[in-house]
């Protein structure tokens, strides 16, 4: 099922949680809304399923406008973070539950029921409260439990959060099995970008209620929208060397020192900017003339270094292979990559090359 | 294992002196408290009840016995008591319990003024029994009382609650829910509001009615703060008797058809100073709701569901 919004708005009080959202969400796909706290994502989660009216705008499930509708009327399946499995049933009576409400005779109940238990791999936990259950168990069955009716789409919001790291990363594997398996349009809310990048067919990414951009993860990391995006994406963070602009090169703050970009504008000279690097964007031993700086510290993280560099007087990340010999306090030359080396407007975020 | 039993040995202090007076001291003040007027009196009054004949004033008795059981069960007074508490009991405890398990889903679900609502069916709870005791004579008065008047808006006859021995008990157990009423809505409220409000949007979000979602989750998870409830006012309920004073003037009952167990021991003590048939229908009661304070715990325990 495609999910169009249409200039949605929502305020609470003078509080504006979302500011005049339009997007399409793609049938049949896993689409994460990602964004810092505060940004609006669980708010237009719950707009989805019915939970929050809307202030203006419209939504649209296909092509009937659902907007007014309560959410028992929308046929959505939700999972919360901290789950509410009801407490006092066992494990095959919450995912009962949904049928039962829907006065799905019994025999037909305990056989979907059982067909999902299996889905999400709670086969043998049929029996048990979920009091006797893992965090990981508890977020299989809610999985089940929000399935059950058939839903045209499935909402999770900040499902992984309540679950320890490693658990996390394997949930989440087993939710894009899931999602696959029951090819269920998916809307996940969460704010950890490598959760979102690890799973999403399409991430939305928004900020104070502000849509910032929609794309694959992948792209939004390639080709970021604004410093925001560039910023929000990827651990270790990316680089943010800062400077002005002088006859169309970035130049160090602090320094004599420029570089050329291409850029996709004029910028008028002594405009505040940020360069911003990725650290796997640096090219050491560098193959031209290049920046100079100096290895202020070193880290072994798998077959790369991390290593803290110098570059006129500002601090910058760089993976540098593991293979090339450095100390800290040497002098280094770099060369920057085309790929994950950005300049942006640092009083507006706007993206200048 | 080894190592594991020496390091729990080791992290108990010894028993010294020093040790044992510390918390001691600290529990003290609870303690001499309870012993005084709890312990020492409850011991005495178990005493007394097997002293024949005693007298309180010299403290004689003339032998060791269950005399005063054996005239206080011969009694018809105490038969009596006993039988119109037990209905009491029978009554109000169920009925409060299922009104207050009304009202406190009307008051979890009123929106604005929730506070003042709450204040307004908690302020019985602070006010003194004989002033509502009054109140409420005034309400089943025969001539001019509201309960009447209203029955007579139905087409009922007056009804003579309080002079007529056949209306009184019916007239106490009114009385009686309506002042259970404040005490079991504050508890019934605390157990609603702890109940998590997700489970009710999920479940509204499937599509349940409100019916549904009280029978099948508010209720279930109610369960233990509705057995507590029915705990504590089945002990309440059992020592009748303040009740009786404002409306009967004093008397249990308009012809003394309504003696209450606890009005049979004040009757007992105070009236006719017979201390050890008071002493001896204290234990009876308190053995009965001992008993049915374990039942009902036991079928709790079988209802516990998470």
């Amino acid at each position: 099922m495609q999910i169009t919004i249409d200039h949605l708005t929502k305020k609470f009080n003078d509080v504006t949680a979302v500011d005049d959202l339009s997007i399409t969400l793609d049938s049949g796909k896993l689409i994460v809304l990602l964004g810092p706290s505060g940004c609006g994502k669980t708010t237009v989660l719950n707009i989805l399923s019915g939970i929050l009216p809307v202030t203006s705008g419209r939504v649209f499930f296909d092509n009937k406008d659902v907007t007014d509708l309560p959410p028992d009327k929308r046929n959505v399946g939700l999972v919360f973070q901290n789950y509410a499995l009801y407490p006092h049933m066992t494990v095959l009576g919450n995912i009962c539950f949904p049928l039962e409400i829907k006065r799905i005779p019994k025999k037909a109940r305990l056989e979907k029921a059982r067909e999902l238990a299996e889905l999400v791999h709670v086969s043998d936990l049929l029996h048990r409260k979920p009091s006797e259950l893992s965090g990981g168990q508890q977020q299989r069955v809610a999985t089940a439990r929000a399935l059950a009716k058939d839903p045209q789409l499935l909402l999770l919001d900040e499902p992984l959060s309540n679950l320890d790291a490693k658990l996390r990363v394997e949930m989440r594997e087993e939710i894009l099995r899931i999602q696959r398996a029951a090819n269920i349009t998916t809307v996940f809310v969460t704010h950890d970008q490598e959760e979102a990048s690890s799973i999403a067919d399409q991430v939305v990414l928004m900020k104070q209620g502000h849509l910032q951009q929609v794309d694959t993860a992948r792209k939004m990391y390639d080709e970021p929208a604004n410093f925001f995006v560039a910023d929000f994406l990827g651990a270790p963070p990316i680089n943010k060397l800062y400077g002005t602009m002088l006859d169309g090169k970035f130049r160090f703050k602090g320094s004599d020192v420029t570089c050329e970009f291409p850029l996709r504008r004029a910028v008028p000279n002594e405009t505040d900017v940020i360069l911003a690097v990725r650290p796997e964007s640096v090219i050491v031993p560098a193959r031209e003339r290049g920046l100079n700086s100096q290895v202020l510290e070193r880290y072994s993280i798998g077959k790369d270094e991390l290593s803290i560099l110098s570059v006129e007087g500002q601090k910058m990340r760089a993976y540098i292979n593991g293979e090339y010999p450095i100390h800290i306090g040497d002098s280094l030359e770099f060369n920057l990559k085309n790929k994950g080396v950005f300049l942006f407007d640092a009083a507006t975020g706007e993206r200048l090359s | 294992m080894s190592l594991l039993k020496k390091a729990t040995a080791s992290d108990q202090p010894k028993l010294t002196i020093r040790t044992f007076l510390e918390p001691a001291l600290y529990l003290a003040p609870f303690l001499i408290g309870i012993i005084i007027f709890t312990l020492y009196p409850f011991l005495n009054v178990i005493l007394i009840s097997v002293k024949e004949n005693y007298k309180m004033l010299t403290g004689e008795f003339s032998a060791l016995g269950l005399q005063n059981y054996v005239q206080v069960i011969q009694d018809p007074n105490f038969l009596n008591g006993l039988k119109n508490t037990g209905l009491y009991v029978l009554f109000v405890v169920p009925i409060s319990t299922v009104i207050s398990l009304l009202f406190a889903n009307l008051l979890n679900s009123v929106k604005k003024l929730q506070g003042l609502f709450q204040t307004a069916y908690f302020l019985p709870m602070v006010t003194s029994v004989m002033a509502i005791g009054l109140v409420w004579k005034w309400m089943f008065n025969y001539d001019y009382g509201l309960i009447n008047f209203g029955l007579s808006l139905l087409g009922v006859n007056p009804i003579n609650w309080l002079n007529d021995p056949a209306y009184n008990l019916t007239a106490l157990v009114i009385y009686g829910i309506w002042s259970m009423l404040p005490f079991t809505i504050i508890l019934l409220l605390a157990g609603l509001q702890n109940v998590n409000p997700l489970y009710y949007l999920t479940a509204k979000a499937d599509g349940a009615k409100p019916p549904m979602i009280f029978f099948r989750i508010t209720l279930p998870l109610l369960a233990p703060t509705i057995g507590l409830t029915l705990i504590i006012n089945m002990i309440y309920a059992s020592q009748v008797f303040s009740e009786l004073f404002p409306l009967f003037n004093g008397r249990p009952g308009s012809a003394y058809s309504l003696y209450t167990v606890v009005y049979y021991l004040f009757d007992a003590f105070y009236v006719k100073w017979k201390l050890g048939n008071a002493a001896a229908s204290a234990v009876i009661l308190f053995l009965i709701v001992l008993l049915l304070t374990g039942i009902q715990l036991l079928i709790q325990r079988k209802w516990r569901n998470y």
